[in-house]
């Protein structure tokens, strides 16, 4: 089934990223198609709704990730497969943004300072884990496996961050160049660091003790995961600059400027223990009770006991220049490197071909194939579509990093993105 | 086109999103090793740390120690609630002239209880309480005495009570009580030779500044109570007289209730003093002191020298002084192997004694000439001492133990898909242990018994009969899927160990560092599920 859905999606649909759509031969203003992750120079005034998923990783096939997502047994099989493709350090990312925002042309005595006003709102969440292929082993198969082993693992970790933005954006056309900033306030749901510096662990092959030696810090904003339930709040600002030269166009954008100050009921802990454990200890046999208190107690001596405090932690901010040349009419051409701050993220450099499908007097649909490299993962392919561009509607919709769709036991890396643009 | 395409999305949408509801958990399979939980069992888990007894290197001891008062010393020699009461009236109807004597009582009461002759006695605490009712329409005035009762020197006495008028129907009545706490009673009467007697005087007489009154014949006057309540002797001399008293009862050690079968101590030794702390010689004479063992309904009298044959028990002797007012006299008896058959009597791990034994005061009379003397304190007490070293020859000795308990939810059970548990069992005894667990239900139904074939091993022992190493021994627990279940049902957990010696019939000591390990570990598939 889902098989035939990725065919479905691939072949109707198609889906990118980070697509930029060129469907008109016109100049760059006046093209009407969406581009999803464009300056807010680039937008025409209404309302816009954008959606998209990406799960990727250097080494770790689609089939574990999706699991979580779709909330889905993984079979020993899937682990198996992982196990063989995974490498001494593997890297895996996730990031889910929605956004919906509301822009507009300002009264006209305000024109000469400010062409365009706009407010959004946005849910953002990115994962990422830096982990080795024992550290994987030992989590999705146990420890069993490695009974008589010394299992030593060092530099593992997972970071996890849930906020929302409000921003209001204000835009200034020039001559050739557009320029906008935007001003808010992030509001933080969670933030989960766990850094492993270095772990050991060793079972008695009979079972009869684990040794564990085990470093590190992790802190914990300790806030459910509600996305109005904000734990934490902080300033945020993007900053946006288009230029247009003939058929180039250039932008530069920076994203999610700031920081979030997360309250005083974030816990850190920083672990620095070595625990021979044989088991719970069981003061009194005869009248025990089912020992959570202990379990509890058993792991403080793990994780030792934390201190709660607030912190200041970055938010992850993204960086990005792009070049677009229409080459000829309905083509066009899309270099671009964009750096997310977020640990395990790299560079990342990505080409695209935009080609115009259908164009008719009032609608209009395009497709883009291509290539990137780097961001969470290594090489990958996205495809994406326009199956709708009116006067009024603009639809954008598909899957991201196609090799993950493709062959999911094997090949990490999927995605999906769906955007609507509303112009009155 | 534009509608195909529309509904074609709609379309998608529905079958990703109908796509992502099909399973409600990420979940997969983890092969977990590892120990969960441990225990280190000594003796102290099976007897109480108050009975057991040790010094450094020594076998342990089982010594306990209890002390009988065979009485409490009120019930003995207490003075009972004593009453009396008295009515005025003319047969023959009369007039009464002002200030005229109505009631002159000059009598001495008696307290009685069985053969005692007391004389002199101290009262710790109690009270007079002395009642007088006037049915006469004017007031009265009375004097009241107790000439023999002292406090700090002075006796009891108050005079001139005016007492209002009340009416022929409903009398006036008054009370007085009077504090008998640290009286002194002197009970010799008037002649000083004679007991039990204390001399009471009351006046009445009517309003000398009244008028005369007219009663009717048969008309009740005055009616006087006096009652001496709670009267409890700090000190009492006298004749105690010759009680006896029978004594048929039974003391229990429950902890032995745990334990059943056979084994033979090689040692006992206990000993019983008994303590007379009252002022008149005893008596004792103990009919039987049998061991019960109450599981397998059986019974074994002890034999000694001491059953059947009076013992008599010398009176204490009086010193009157403030912190030590009277020495108790002593006697001893021993108890061992050697010279009764304590040895089969413990081994067939009784959990009650029951005895029968009868108790004469001054079997031989008065020969004090009434100088007997009893103090608050005083009793007759069996103070019992044993000591058992625990050395020992144990033959199928079955300790058994049944637990309550509200069930067990562990829920992390039910997420188990296959494997086992083990139990190492490291034992420092050199018993070998066939140990059996037994969940019932709450109408003590069966739910399921564990470790029904399996042994635990003894330790080895050395020449000297010690254990020097420990000897680990493995049982294996294949999971089943209903343990959740009827854990989560169990009421009541039944521990069955059964203990014999290794060398068979060889006596061996239990030392204080014997202990038996016990460590649980879980072995087995395991599903990981998230939410």
């Amino acid at each position: 089934m889902r098989w035939s859905l990725f065919v479905c999606l691939f072949f109707l649909f198609g889906s990118g990223a980070q697509t930029i759509i060129r469907a008109s031969e016109d100049s760059l203003q006046k093209s009407p198609v969406i581009m999803r992750d464009k300056p807010w120079c680039q937008y025409n005034a209404g309302l816009f709704f954008d959606l998209n998923t990406t799960i990727n990783s250097t080494r770790l096939p689609a089939s574990i990730p999706n699991a979580f997502v779709f909330k889905k047994p993984i079979s020993p099989e899937q682990k198996e497969s992982a196990l063989k493709n995974l490498k001494s350090k593997n890297n895996t990312g996730a990031i889910i943004q929605g956004t919906i925002a509301y822009h507009w042309a300002p009264p006209l005595a305000w024109r000469s300072k400010v062409s365009q006003i706009g407010i959004s709102y946005s849910f953002e969440q990115y994962l990422s884990t830096q982990y080795s292929s024992k550290l994987f082993g030992l989590v999705f198969q146990g420890n069993a496996p490695y009974a008589g082993q010394t299992i030593q693992i060092e530099n593992e970790n997972i970071q996890s961050i849930q906020f929302q933005t409000l921003k209001l954006h204000y835009l200034k056309n020039f001559k050739s160049t557009r320029l906008s900033v935007a001003l808010g306030l992030a509001l933080g749901n969670n933030l989960q660091q766990i850094n492993l510096d270095y772990a050991q662990l060793y079972t008695e092959p009979d079972g009869s003790f684990i040794d564990m030696q085990l470093k590190g810090n992790m802190f914990s904003s300790n806030t459910q995961q509600r996305p109005l339930q904000h734990a934490s709040a902080g300033p945020v600002f993007d900053l946006a600059y288009h230029y247009t030269l003939q058929k180039v166009q250039f932008d530069f954008q920076a994203e999610n400027i700031g920081f979030i100050r997360w309250n005083s009921q974030a816990k850190t802990y920083s672990p620095d223990t070595s625990i021979h454990f044989t088991g719970i200890q069981v003061q009194d046999i005869f009248h025990f009770s089912t020992g959570e208190t202990l379990a509890d107690s058993t792991l403080e001596n793990i994780t030792g006991k934390p201190s709660q405090k607030g912190a200041i932690k970055a938010l992850p901010a993204r960086l990005k220049a792009r070049l677009f040349w229409q080459y000829q009419a309905g083509a066009g051409l899309e270099f671009s490197v964009s750096q997310l701050f977020f640990p395990g993220f790299k560079l990342q450099q990505r080409i695209a071909w935009h080609y115009e499908l259908i164009k008719t007097a009032h609608n209009s649909m395009a497709i883009q194939l291509g290539l990137s490299h780097g961001g969470f993962g290594k090489l990958n392919s996205f495809v994406s579509l326009v199956p709708l561009h009116t006067r009024h509607h603009s639809v954008r919709i598909g899957t991201l990093l196609n090799e993950g769709w493709l062959i999911p036991k094997r090949l990490p890396g999927n995605g999906f993105v769906f955007s609507y643009h509303w112009t009155p | 086109m534009k509608t195909f395409r529309i509904h074609l999305f709609a379309s998608l949408l529905v079958l990703l999103y109908s796509s992502c509801r099909r399973e409600q958990h990420t979940s997969w399979d983890v092969d977990l090793l590892g120990p969960l939980a441990e225990t280190s069992l000594g003796l102290e888990n099976l007897i109480a740390d108050s009975l057991l007894y040790s010094n450094t290197d020594e076998p342990l001891s089982l010594r306990f120690e209890r002390t009988l008062s065979l009485f409490p010393a009120d019930s003995v020699f207490r003075i009972p609630d004593t009453t009396f009461y008295q009515t005025y009236s003319f047969p023959l109807a009369v007039n009464l002239p002002p200030g005229f004597t109505l009631y002159n009582i000059n009598d001495q009461i008696r307290f009685d209880y069985k053969n005692t002759r007391i004389t002199e006695v101290i009262l710790q605490e109690g009270k007079s309480i002395f009642t007088l009712e006037n049915y006469l329409p004017d007031k009265l005035f009375f004097d009241y005495s107790i000439q023999q009762a002292f406090l700090n020197g002075n006796s009891l006495h108050f005079s001139g009570i005016e007492v209002p008028q009340g009416a022929f129907a409903k009398p006036h009545v008054y009370n007085h009580v009077s504090d008998f706490s640290n009286y002194w009673l002197n009970l010799k009467g008037d002649n000083g030779n004679q007991f039990n007697r204390l001399r009471v005087r009351l006046n009445t007489t009517l309003n000398p500044n009244g008028q005369a009154i007219p009663v009717p014949g048969g008309q009740m006057l005055v009616a006087y109570r006096n009652s001496f309540v709670g009267l409890k002797p700090y000190y009492v001399k006298g004749y105690m007289g010759n009680p006896v008293f029978e004594s048929n009862d039974s003391i229990n050690f429950e902890f032995l209730k745990k334990f059943e079968g056979h084994f033979e101590p090689a040692e006992i030794n206990l000993s019983f003093a008994i303590e007379n702390g009252i002022g008149a010689d005893f008596e004792l004479l103990v009919h039987e002191l049998s061991g019960i063992n109450s599981r397998n309904n059986t019974q074994l009298a002890l034999q000694h020298e001491i059953i059947g044959k009076r013992q008599f028990i010398k009176r204490a002797r009086n010193t009157a002084t403030a912190d030590a007012p009277f020495t108790s006299t002593l006697a001893n008896y021993t108890l061992n192997t050697q010279n009764s058959n304590l040895g089969a009597l413990i081994g067939m791990l009784p959990d009650k004694f029951a005895y029968k034994a009868r108790i004469s005061v001054n079997p031989l009379g008065n020969i004090s000439s009434g100088n007997d003397f009893l103090y608050a304190g005083s009793n007759i007490k069996i103070n019992l001492k044993g000591d058992i070293p625990l050395r020992l020859s144990a033959n199928s000795l079955q300790f058994i133990d049944t637990i309550t308990t509200q069930g067990y939810d562990i829920k992390a059970l039910e997420q188990i898909q296959s494997g086992k548990f083990t139990l190492l069992a490291d034992n420092g005894f050199p018993f070998q242990m066939q140990v059996e667990l037994t969940l019932l239900d709450e109408n003590r139904q069966l739910l399921r018994r564990f470790f029904t074939q399996d042994t635990i091993e003894a330790a080895p022992v050395s020449n000297n009969l010690v254990v020097t190493t420990t000897k680990r021994s493995v049982i294996e627990i294949p999971y089943h899927e209903l343990w959740p279940e009827q854990l989560q049902k169990t009421r009541f957990l039944v521990l069955k160990c059964k203990l014999s010696s290794k060398p068979e019939n060889t006596v061996l000591a239990i030392y204080p560092a014997y202990k038996l390990r016990l460590q649980l570990i879980g072995n087995g598939i395991f599903k990981i599920k998230l939410n």
